[in-house]
């Protein structure tokens, strides 16, 4: 049978979060949760939930992950199907050690998770628009490899490419703030956990009326 | 003149540009832009105006060149160099150390190696020259081996430096080696016992590296930070998550590595964190997916 890679589909909502956290934490590494469906033929990225801008631990991902699971109950088959990462250095492609060793301890026997690398200099020419990058160019997707490591490339498009990327680099240029769970704690238990689930209430409400998105 | 009352907000507000350059030298503040605005109109565009001690005035001007720096104002970094270049001379070892850190912002860290190089064949213990090589060697991202030498070889010479073991153990995290952040991060315990988060830290790297014996050892740091900040929401998660931890992991030890104290001990430290998690989120909008989270805590501790 021939084997056949994936195709990883990403939400605006999904694109947008994980663009304005890296932009907002320009100096860190920044990492968080994949949400969505799988099937053999695609993976959905319908949301992402931002976790840290620091290298993440155990308890921390532990509850994070709990927390996430939690906040999609009801979702009919959504899922936890990965993990993003926005690297530290502006020239960084490929994800850290830390972030295949994260992919490698929520992988279960049935599925495998899609690691997402924003690549930094190519969100950086998307919001100053001077090189005309879209935005699909600024995310390469990663599978599991033979070796068991998260560098496999995958195929991935970004849906609603146009009106995605001059939405990402309006509210870049704008300066809109996302924060991530670990600001939420920081913050206090009242503040909003910024992700793209909560976009009514959450730093995405200007903008997700110009996706057309629900 | 700065008085010991005096604020920040209130030197801006009274002008008192020479005020807000010492006040941000005095806290170590990083405000380049601020350092920028106030040391122009103190000196003026072309930096030209002199002021009644000229040991202020030079002061100044080396605050001003680093704060150009940091918001890559070359242009007005060099006019700093130059007229401090003017009145000390190039063989001053000050002069040296700034004129490296240009270098190293213009991205010419072969020479500010050399300069770096040469302050420390003069004084092998200089702790500036030491910092400002391991951070060109984390710039031009050379081989993690060599990183974390040159911190060593800082940190050999001020092992007391508590900000140094910091960026240790950031550098150590950054490079998966949990048990060498742990060590790290003890140092900067020794430092600042105090500092709840820190303790918090250390329990997670702990938790992370696994093993009963360090999962007690996160526990009681993630019990110290609760201790010393009990509002601290992440470390109430992070104690019901390394108490439970320890509970899965005894569950497959072997009877020899079990303590049933110890077990005992997590399972009402699960009981006290989740208790501690659900008052700080009650009436808010996360409470339900919060319980939902903590009510799987308290089934899987029933059944361990």
């Amino acid at each position: 049978m021939a084997d056949t890679k994936p195709r990883i589909t990403i939400s605006p909502q999904a694109f947008l979060t994980i663009s304005l956290h890296s932009a907002f934490y320009s100096n860190a590494v920044g990492h968080g949760v994949l949400v969505g469906t799988k099937s053999d033929s695609e993976v959905m990225v319908e949301h992402a939930f931002p976790i840290c801008h620091e290298v993440p631990t155990k308890p921390l991902l532990d509850t994070a992950m709990a927390l996430v699971k939690s906040e999609i109950t009801g979702e009919g088959d959504t899922a936890i199907i990965g993990w993003f990462t926005s690297p530290e250095i502006l020239s960084d492609t490929k994800a850290d050690a830390v972030s295949m060793r994260i992919c490698a301890n929520i992988s279960t026997d049935s599925a495998d998770p899609v690691l997402l690398v924003l690549q930094s200099e190519k969100l950086g020419e998307l919001a100053s628009s001077s090189k005309g990058t879209t935005s699909s160019e600024c995310f390469k997707a990663f599978g599991r490899d033979f070796g068991k490591q998260w560098l496999e490339p995958l195929p991935l498009i970004v849906l609603q490419e146009t009106i995605t990327t001059e939405v990402t680099r309006e509210a870049i240029r704008k300066g809109v703030v996302m924060y991530d769970l670990t600001d939420h704690w920081l913050h206090g238990s009242s503040s909003l956990w910024q992700h793209s689930v909560n976009t009514s209430s959450g730093p995405l409400r200007d903008f997700i009326p110009k996706l057309n998105v629900s | 003149m700065m008085g010991p009352n005096e604020d920040l907000d209130t030197l801006v507000d009274r002008k008192d540009h020479l005020g807000v350059l010492r006040y941000v030298r005095a806290h170590e503040l990083r405000e380049p832009s601020l350092v920028v605005a106030h040391g122009k109109s103190l000196l003026g565009e072309e930096l030209s105006k002199n002021l009644d001690d000229e040991a202020a005035r030079l002061s100044v001007l080396e605050q001003l060149c680093l704060a150009a720096l940091d918001v890559n104002d070359h242009e007005l970094g060099e006019k700093c160099l130059a007229l401090l270049k003017e009145k000390v001379g190039n063989e001053s070892a000050r002069f040296r150390r700034l004129l490296a850190r240009c270098l190293e912002a213009a991205g010419d860290y072969e020479q500010a190696g050399l300069i770096y190089d040469e302050l420390l064949k003069d004084n092998p213990a200089n702790l500036v020259a030491l910092q400002r090589k391991y951070c060109i060697a984390r710039a031009q991202q050379k081989e993690p081996e060599e990183v974390v030498a040159a911190l060593n070889e800082y940190l050999g010479q001020q092992l007391s430096d508590v900000s140094g073991w910091y960026e240790m153990a950031k550098l150590r995290l950054s490079l998966a080696d949990f048990k060498g952040a742990a060590y790290a991060l003890e140092q900067v315990v020794l430092g600042s016992p105090l500092d709840a988060d820190i303790h918090r830290q250390l329990a997670e790297v702990y938790a992370t590296i696994g093993g009963l014996e360090n999962l007690v050892l996160a526990r009681k740091h993630m019990a110290q930070a609760l201790e010393l900040d009990g509002s601290n929401i992440r470390a109430q998660f992070g104690l019901v998550s390394v108490a439970n931890q320890y509970l899965e992991e005894s569950a497959q030890a072997g009877k020899k590595e079990l303590d049933e104290h110890e077990r005992l001990v997590a399972k009402e430290l699960v009981k006290y964190g989740s208790s501690e998690v659900l008052k700080t989120y009650k009436g808010t909008k996360m409470f339900a997916a919060v319980t939902r989270v903590i009510d799987d805590y308290a089934d899987s501790i029933e059944s361990l």
